[in-house]
C-alpha cells in the first residue's frame, strides 16, 4: 500500500515537473505556426526547387490581363490590329466583344506567353536536362531544355515555342523563340508577330511566392523590348485538373449558339 | 446646318453604329449588373457538367406557370477542387435554391439566366461560389 502511494506521489511529481516545459513547447508551437514561413525548400545542387502547383497571385500594380501597367510600344502595324479589336478597352481589361478573341471563339490554345496569365492553376516538374510547366487550362504543357542545348538554327513557330533554360545564381532564366503569331500576347488582346523573343528571370521569393520577370523583345511589332512581371503562389497540395475549351460546342445542335448560354 | 454641326451629327451616327455591333454579340461585363440580385428556387431539369463551364437547367414556377432558367458556373475544375462537385451532383428531380445576379443587360437573348453566388442543395448542404467573374 505504502509502495502504491509513493509511486503515485513520484508520477504526480514528475508530471509537475515537466508540464511548464510541456506547456510552454505547445505555446511556442502555437505561435510560430501563422508567421514563418518554411525555407525555400532546394534540389541536390543547392538551386530553388520551383517543382510544385502554382497558382496565380493578385498583383495591385499591375491589370490583370496584362504583364504591365505601362503602354506597349506597337509599330503601326500592330496598333491597328489592337484598335481593330479594341484591346484592353473593355470593363475587364479584355478587348469588349469577346468573340474576338481565339481562346473563346476558335478554341485556340492560348500559347505563350498568355498562359501565364491564367487565373487555373499550373505545375512545375523538374527532371534532368528539362522542366516542364504543365497547365490546367487546355492541358497546357511547356518544355524547357536545361540540357545546355542551344535553339535549333532554323526554328518552326509553334504556340508554346523552343525553350531553354538555366541558372543565374539563384534565378532560373529562360529563353524562348519560335511562337507562331496566331496568339495574344496577353489576355487584353495586345498582338504579337513570329518573331517574338522572350526572357524569363524566375525567383523563389520566399516559400510561397514564384516571380517571373519578363522581357519581351519583338522588332515585328514593337518599336522597343519592354518588361512585365507576373507572380504567382505555392499551392503545393492542388490536384491540377481539366479546362478544356469549346466543349459546350460538342452539346449543342448549332455551335454558333453555344456561348455563353449553351442552346440545345 | 453648318459644316461643324453637320460633321458633329455624323460623329454621333457613327457611334451608334459601332455600339450596335458591340453590342449585337455577348460583350465583356455586359451580362450582369452586380446591383441586381434575384433568388430562384426550382427543380432541377439537367445538369450539363461540362467544359468550360457547367451547365444547370432548372425549372421554376411562378404564378401557375413554369419558366425554366439556366445557371452557368466556373470551370468543372474549380467547382470540383473547391466545393466537391461532380457529374453526380444534381440529378434531375432535385430541388435547388440559388442567389445571384440575373443576366439583364444582353447575351441571354430569350433565355433566363443567373451567375450564382450561393446555392442551396436538396440535402441542405450551401455552397458560398465566388463571386462570377462575368464569364
Amino acid at each position: 500500500m505504502a509502495k502504491r502511494v509513493s509511486g503515485a506521489l513520484l508520477a504526480l511529481m514528475i508530471m509537475l515537473t515537466l508540464s511548464p516545459a510541456l506547456l510552454s513547447q505547445a505555446r511556442v508551437k502555437q505561435q510560430a505556426k501563422p508567421s514563418v514561413p518554411p525555407p525555400i525548400p532546394r534540389t541536390a545542387d543547392g538551386k530553388p526547387s520551383l517543382t510544385g502547383g502554382w497558382i496565380r497571385k493578385n498583383n495591385r500594380d499591375v491589370p490583370s490581363k496584362m504583364f504591365t501597367a505601362e503602354a506597349l510600344p506597337m509599330q503601326p502595324s500592330a496598333a491597328e490590329k489592337c484598335k481593330a479589336i479594341g484591346c484592353g478597352t473593355g470593363e475587364r481589361g479584355g478587348p469588349p466583344e469577346q468573340m474576338v478573341d481565339p481562346v473563346i471563339a476558335r478554341c485556340a490554345p492560348p500559347g505563350f506567353p498568355r498562359i501565364l496569365q491564367n487565373a487555373e492553376p499550373m505545375e512545375i516538374f523538374q527532371i534532368r536536362g528539362r522542366m516542364f510547366m504543365r497547365f490546367e487550362h487546355i492541358a497546357g504543357m511547356r518544355e524547357i531544355w536545361t540540357d545546355g542545348r542551344g535553339h535549333p538554327k532554323d526554328v518552326d513557330p509553334t504556340w508554346y515555342g523552343h525553350s531553354i533554360g538555366k541558372w543565374d545564381g539563384d534565378t532560373f532564366v529562360i529563353d524562348t523563340v519560335g511562337l507562331n503569331d496566331y496568339t495574344w500576347l496577353d489576355r487584353a488582346g495586345h498582338p504579337h508577330s513570329d518573331a517574338l523573343h522572350v526572357v524569363e528571370r524566375i525567383r523563389r521569393l520566399d516559400y510561397n511566392v514564384l516571380r517571373f520577370d519578363l522581357t519581351f523583345e519583338d522588332p515585328k511589332a514593337y518599336t522597343k523590348p519592354f518588361s512585365g512581371q507576373v507572380e504567382f503562389e505555392f499551392r503545393p497540395h492542388i490536384e491540377i485538373r481539366e479546362v478544356i475549351e469549346c466543349e459546350d460546342r460538342m452539346l449543342a445542335e448549332r455551335p454558333e449558339d453555344a456561348f455563353p448560354f449553351y442552346v440545345k | 446646318m453648318s459644316r461643324k454641326s453637320l460633321a458633329i451629327f455624323f460623329a454621333i451616327v457613327g457611334l451608334f453604329g459601332i455600339s450596335g455591333t458591340l453590342f449585337a454579340h455577348h460583350s465583356d461585363a455586359a451580362f450582369f449588373s452586380r446591383d441586381d440580385w434575384k433568388t430562384i428556387s426550382g427543380t432541377v431539369k439537367e445538369f450539363r457538367w461540362m467544359n468550360p463551364h457547367p451547365l444547370l437547367i432548372i425549372d421554376v414556377k411562378q404564378d401557375g406557370r413554369v419558366e425554366e432558367w439556366r445557371i452557368e458556373f466556373h470551370a468543372p475544375s474549380k467547382m470540383a477542387r473547391q466545393y466537391g462537385w461532380a457529374k453526380s451532383t444534381f440529378a434531375p428531380g432535385d430541388q435547388v435554391t440559388i442567389y445571384g445576379h440575373p443576366w439583364t443587360k444582353g447575351g441571354a437573348e430569350g433565355h433566363n439566366v443567373l451567375a450564382p453566388v450561393k446555392l442551396t442543395h436538396s440535402n441542405g448542404k450551401v455552397d458560398d461560389i465566388d463571386a462570377p467573374n462575368n464569364y
